[in-house]
Order: C-alpha cells, then structure tokens, then sequence
C-alpha cells in the first residue's frame, strides 16, 4: 500500500513536476525502484499511444481527408447531356466551309498600282452517305473570284467517290490517293493531280487534287497491297491569277514574239492511262512502302515550237507527258521528340527537256524568216532521273512549338543538253506554335533554294485564330528575294500579303 | 516484474491489433491489380462524343471507337465523323512504348513522336498518352489513403511509372473500395497537380461496368473536356484490319 501511494507520489511527480523525480533518485534504492516502475507505468501509455499513433497515422490522415475530399462532386454534368446526346447518327452529313480571301501583291506595276490585287469567296461542300453497304463521298468547292483583270466563278470537285467491300476495299471515281509521308515536296506520290493554283493561299493539304481511278486496297496483317487505275491524266493545274505561265512579249531578230502555254490538247486521253501498285505496312514501328507506277510523268517535261500565224509570231510551250515507270519507296520512323520521314522515286526513263542552245534559236528563226510555218525548238529526251525528299519534325518547346524541316533534291543522272531541273534543291524550315489556349497559331518559315553560287529565298509567316466557333481568320505574306536564282526568279513580283477568313459549318 | 509482464503484454495486444488493423486494409499493388481485373472486354465498338470546353465555348466532335484485345496488348481506333475526319490509331503493347498515327482531315496519316504524347488529344484536354493502355507493371502504388468520391468511399492511391519518360510525374487514382472501379484520377506534372479526370454514371452493360461518361478538367480554370459513350456494344467482332494504319489511311 505503502509502495503503491509512493508510486501514486511519484506518478504525479513525474506528470507535474520533473524536478521530484531526480529527488526520489537519490534518495534511496528502494524509492529509485518505486520511482522506476512508476515511470515505466506512467511511460507505457505515452509509449503506447506514440505506437498507436505511428502506426495509425494513415487512418488519422484518411479520416481528415475523407472530410475533405468528399466536398468534390462534379458539376454541370446535367446541363451537358442535352449537347452530347444531341444528333443521332445520320447516313446523311454535309460538312463544309465558306471563305472570303484576298491577296495583295508588294510590288507595283509600272502605273505604281500593286501588280495584282485578287479577292475572293469560296464555299467548300463535302457531303457524305454511308450505308452498311458502301459510302458516297464529294469534294466540292464553288470559287468566285476578282482578279486584278478578270472575275472568273468555277466550280471543282477534288474528290467525288463512291467505296465499298469488306475485306477488298474498292473506291471508284475521283479520288486522292495521298500516297507519300513528305510535309511539303511529295515525290512518291504519281497519282494524285498537282494543284497549282493558288498553292500559296491553300494548306498542305490541298496542293494535291484528285483523279479519275478505280483503286483497290486489300489489308492483311499489319500490311497492305493496293492497286490504282487512272484512265485519264490530268495536267498539272496551272494557276489563272496572279502567276500563270506566259507573260511579256519578246522582243527578236525576227519580230515580236508572244510565249504562248498550250495546256489543252491532248492531255486527258485514255492512252494517257496509268496503272500503279503499292505495299507496305508497319514493321518494328517503322512505316514504310513501296511503289511501282506506269503512266504518264507526274510532272511535265516540254517541247517548244515557234510558229507564224496571222497575229504574229508566237512561242508556244507545250507540256510532255510522257510515259515512264517509276519506283518508289516511303518510309516515316518516330523516335523521341523526331519524327523523321523520306520518301524517293527512281525512274529509268524520264523524259526531260532539251536545252535551246543560241545556235538551235538561230536556227529556227532564220528558218521562220525563210517562211517556214513552224519550227520545233525544243523536245524531250529519255533520262534516268531520281527525287527524293527527306525531313523531320521536333517538339522544341511546350506542346505546339515544333520545327519543321524537309530537303528535296531531284536530278537526271546525266545532265548534259537538258534544261535543269527546276523544283530541286530546297530546303523548307518552318517554325509552328499556338498560344491563348491553342485559338492563335503562329508559323514562320523560309524556302531556301541552293543553286550553284546563288541562294534564293522565299519567306513565309502566318498568324491564324481559331474563334472556336467554327471562324478562323488569318493574314500572312510570301516575300520573294530570288538573286540569281533561275527558279525563283519566276516568283519575283509575286510577293504578297494575303487574309483569309473562313467559317466552318 | 509483474508490471513489467502487463507492460508487455499490452504493448504486445496494442501491436497485434494495429498491425492486425493494416493488414485488414489491402495494399496499394492488390487493390489496383483487382482495378485491372475489372472486366474490360475483348473488344468492343462504340460512339463518342467529345466535347471540349475553352473559356466557355463548346466544340463538339463525334466519333466511332473501335478496340480490340490480343492477349495484353490492345489496339484501338477512333475514327472522327464530324465535324472533322480525322482518326487516330493507338497499339500497345506490354513493355513497349505505345505507338501512336493520328490521319489528318486531308488523309495524310502521321506517326505520332513519343514526345508528342503529352500533347493536347484532337485539341481536348485530354493528352494523346490519356488513350494509351495502361499497364499496371509499368507503375509503383502506394496507398496514401480512403476518401469519399460523389459518397461512393474510395482507396486514395498514388502511382508512378517507373523509369524515364512519363508524361505525368504522378497520379493519385480513387479507386472504389466495394467495386475497385476508378472514379477519379488526379494527374501531377511536375510535381504539381494540372488535371483531374472524373468518370461518373457507371452502367453495367454486358456485365461490363462501364463508365459513360469521362471529364478531364484543369486544375488551373484552363477548361474541361467530356467524352460521353453515346452507345457502345463490348466483345463484338472487330476485324484485324481495320486496327492498322493501313485501314486508317484510306
């Protein structure tokens, strides 16, 4: 009892006043023993609960956050569902776009006006059916617009199909077969139809247009074989604005002479048939393809007469295409923040344009002046001829900035007498980012063309927002500084600033 | 000594029944291995509608989702119907990193870089890595502890992937303690928190529960998007074909 009242004393000590316990110590052994247990007695719950409380932090924790968190419930999720759940699925879609757009030239005319001044409206339809059975694609636009001279409405159908089949994919009408991985210079891809008008107003995307062809498109595995026939070739679509082929009369031995472009004849035969195959897949995160085309040469060589009528004497430029079989191979491989691409053709027998040497133009002037109706010029002669184009996107900064860079080089093995090949050797940089939550873009680019001794640029930079209610709006200018380059040159008044403004529907 | 005895012996019952306690409470790896046992199908097909939300101004797209499984690894497509065309084609598979194309509305089909998988998915805030598979051996689990989620008492867990290059620097994921389903995910860049996913109106379709509705909201005010399953039937018939970047080509 004795011992228990001391350890009560020692107890309240310890709790009360620390001092007392160094007391008991030293006062005897058998209080140091009473002291001793009465500690451990009064430590063993501290001890205990500081265990307890370790152990079960987590539970504390949990119980505090359980208060806390269960505050969160989502919100609005009502007021959606009447917009998500709206518009069953329909056979039936019409998408499209209207625009308005206009370009105005930096340089001026010897009236100092600006050497063209274009505007323009556009309305883009593409209406689509799908059934279990097959699917009716259209690609329609409707162009109305003002040249600097000239108003001019047309009307043009880029795609118009109709697909079907299962496991054999068939598709038959005019289509874009988009064959190719390149951003800007694409080589491996024969079929589509070059669109050359207004390729500084459109997007990418659109300087490829589409064909008459029947195509077929069997998938197994990871891979796939397609087949394609056109039975027409289209030429190249040539621009009606601001930087058609033609232009200033020459000025001769033998007289004034206008260049004349003669695009229309024999261009869209059947005997201007091409058939094409490819295959390929995905192998080890790698896409690539292969490409066997026969057909008439994607881009044109030309032949050249003068030729004497009533109006005078005129240069006529007549587009050859010739047919050639080209292979192709393609090939896109992502590693890190690179996505690389190549695509290359090679073909054994393209034609190319003989040079004009002073003595074959002497020639055929003298012969003119000896009254000869027409003189051949210029002709196509059979080379071996190889393209490539090579680049790469990277992810510079945040998740928009990325550069974009393609190099695409073309030449005919052996280059003697031919004229040069034009679209070759340029380099594309192009600089993208998007800022105030993805609605403004910004890019910035220069194509560069290495030439010889003479470098001829073409700068390029574009704003465009996004309203986000399907306008977007956009001002951008192409500024030309060719120096000597041949290529270039051809642009050298065409620099521009234009705006374009569409709506999305 | 007889006190010492009882000292003993509570410590030892205080010990048994808090440790008891924690093992009563299932670890962090066995709640989300049950989280990745929940039925998913094998395949399966649906229609979707994505709604992104940016300083109160909606965009709606629609599009047909299509997945298939082969053992663990998983191919998924979604093909666009309005108001674009674009598709997007995702293979995964165990111990690889997720491949990724994306078809652009002029139907050019790009491969999307690794370091791209951060980005914005169709321009929502949800980030193109969002429609990867996750593999559950890919992460570390820690049970960080219960809450409560729309009142549905959650596992509180936090994850990280193991190794380099992952998009998000954690996650804490709210697993359902009676269902282990997931009702929300909290996605930390760079140590800070930067998105919340919530899926709510679970329905049980097929047998499979399957959460109809999906929010992935900023934590900065930055905006929401929503995808919601407008239908979907699970383990139907998906030809092999139509998951290749081949078919998403054409």
């Amino acid at each position: 009892m004795k011992t228990v009242m001391r350890r009560a004393i020692m107890h309240k000590a310890i709790m009360h006043k620390t001092d007392t316990r160094f007391a008991a110590f030293t006062t005897s052994i058998d209080t140091c023993k009473v002291w001793f247990i009465g500690a451990i007695n009064t430590i063993k719950p501290a001890v205990t609960a500081l265990l307890l409380s370790a152990i079960m932090m987590p539970v504390v924790e949990i119980n505090a956050q359980q208060q806390a968190e269960d505050d969160l419930i989502p919100t609005e999720q009502d007021d959606l569902m009447s917009i998500l759940d709206e518009s069953p699925k329909s056979s039936f879609n019409l998408k499209g776009f209207a625009e308005v757009s206009s370009d105005t030239a930096l340089s001026e005319n010897e009236y100092g006006d600006h050497s063209f001044f274009n505007t323009g409206a556009r309305t883009k339809l593409r209406p689509v059916y799908s059934s279990r059975r097959f699917k009716a694609y259209a690609d329609i636009d409707f162009f109305a617009k003002a040249y600097s001279h000239v108003d001019q409405y047309s009307f043009e159908s880029s795609e118009f199909y109709i697909e079907g089949g299962d496991s054999l994919l068939w598709k038959f009408g005019k289509q874009r077969f988009n064959w190719g991985v390149a951003d800007m210079f694409s080589v491996a891809n024969p079929l589509d139809r070059i669109d050359l008008s207004e390729s500084f107003a459109r997007k990418n995307d659109e300087r490829f247009t589409g064909v008459y062809a029947l195509s077929l498109s069997y998938i197994t595995g990871d891979y796939a074989l397609e087949a394609a026939a056109r039975p027409v070739t289209e030429p190249v679509m040539r621009p009606a604005g601001f930087y058609s082929v033609g232009g200033e009369v020459l000025q001769t031995p033998a007289g004034e002479v206008t260049p004349l472009y003669d695009d229309g004849e024999g261009e869209r035969r059947l005997k201007k048939a091409a058939l094409a195959l490819r295959g390929g897949g995905t192998t080890a995160g790698l896409d690539w393809h292969l490409l066997y085309y026969s057909g008439p040469q994607p881009r044109s060589a030309h032949s050249t007469q003068l030729t004497q009528s009533d109006q005078g004497l005129n240069l006529v430029m007549a587009p050859l295409f010739e047919r050639v079989n080209i292979l192709g191979f393609d090939a896109a491989y992502a590693v890190g923040k690179l996505n690389m691409r190549f695509e290359g053709i090679f073909v054994p027998d393209m034609v190319a344009s003989e040079e004009i040497s002073d003595e074959d133009r002497a020639a055929a002037f003298g012969s003119i002046v000896n009254g000869a109706e027409s003189v051949l010029m210029q002709n196509g002669t059979r080379r071996k001829y190889f393209s490539y184009s090579i680049g790469f996107d990277y992810n510079l900064w945040g998740n928009y900035g990325t550069i974009y860079a393609e190099w695409m080089q073309s030449r005919f093995l052996d280059k003697k007498d031919i004229e040069e090949e034009l679209q070759s050797d340029i380099l594309a940089v192009r600089i993208e980012d998007s800022f105030f939550r993805q609605a403004l873009k910004l890019s910035a680019g220069t194509m560069t063309r290495f030439r010889g001794n003479s470098l001829g640029y073409a700068i390029n930079a574009e704003a465009e927002y996004d309203f986000k209610d399907g306008l977007k709006a956009g001002v951008g200018t192409y500024y030309f500084i060719p120096n000597n380059d041949t290529y270039l040159q051809m642009f050298e008044d065409m620099s521009m600033i234009y705006m374009r403004m569409r709506f999305f529907f | 000594m007889k006190n010492i005895n009882r000292l003993f012996i509570q410590i030892i019952i205080s010990l048994f029944l808090t440790i008891s306690a924690i093992y009563s409470q299932e670890s962090a790896d066995s709640i989300m291995k049950k989280n990745d046992e929940i039925l998913s199908g094998q395949s399966f097909k649906r229609e979707m509608t994505l709604l992104v939300i940016k300083q109160g101004v909606n965009e709606k797209k629609e599009f047909e989702g299509f997945s298939k499984k082969d053992g663990r690894s998983r191919r998924s497509r979604m093909q666009f119907t309005s108001p674009t065309e674009m598709g997007f084609l995702v293979w995964d598979k165990p111990g690889e990193d997720s491949q990724q194309w994306i078809r652009l509305s002029g139907g050019r089909v790009r491969r999307i870089a690794s370091s791209d998988k951060g980005k914005p998915w169709m321009n929502s805030h949800f980030y193109n890595d969002d429609v990867s598979e996750r593999y559950i051996e890919n992460y570390t689990y820690e049970l960080i502890g219960e809450v409560s989620v729309n009142g549905i008492p959650c596992y509180k867990i936090r994850s990280e992937k193991k190794g380099s290059g992952a998009t998000y620097s954690k996650t804490e994921i709210y697993v359902g303690k009676k269902d282990y389903l997931t009702y929300r995910v909290n996605y930390y860049e760079g140590g800070r928190h930067t998105k919340t996913l919530t899926l709510t109106r679970y329905e049980v379709i097929q047998n499979i529960p399957t959460a109809r509705m999906l929010t992935m909201e900023r934590t900065d005010g930055k905006g929401k998007s929503v995808l919601y399953i407008k239908n979907i039937k699970y383990n139907v018939p998906i030809d092999d074909r139509e998951l290749t970047r081949e078919a998403l080509a054409r």
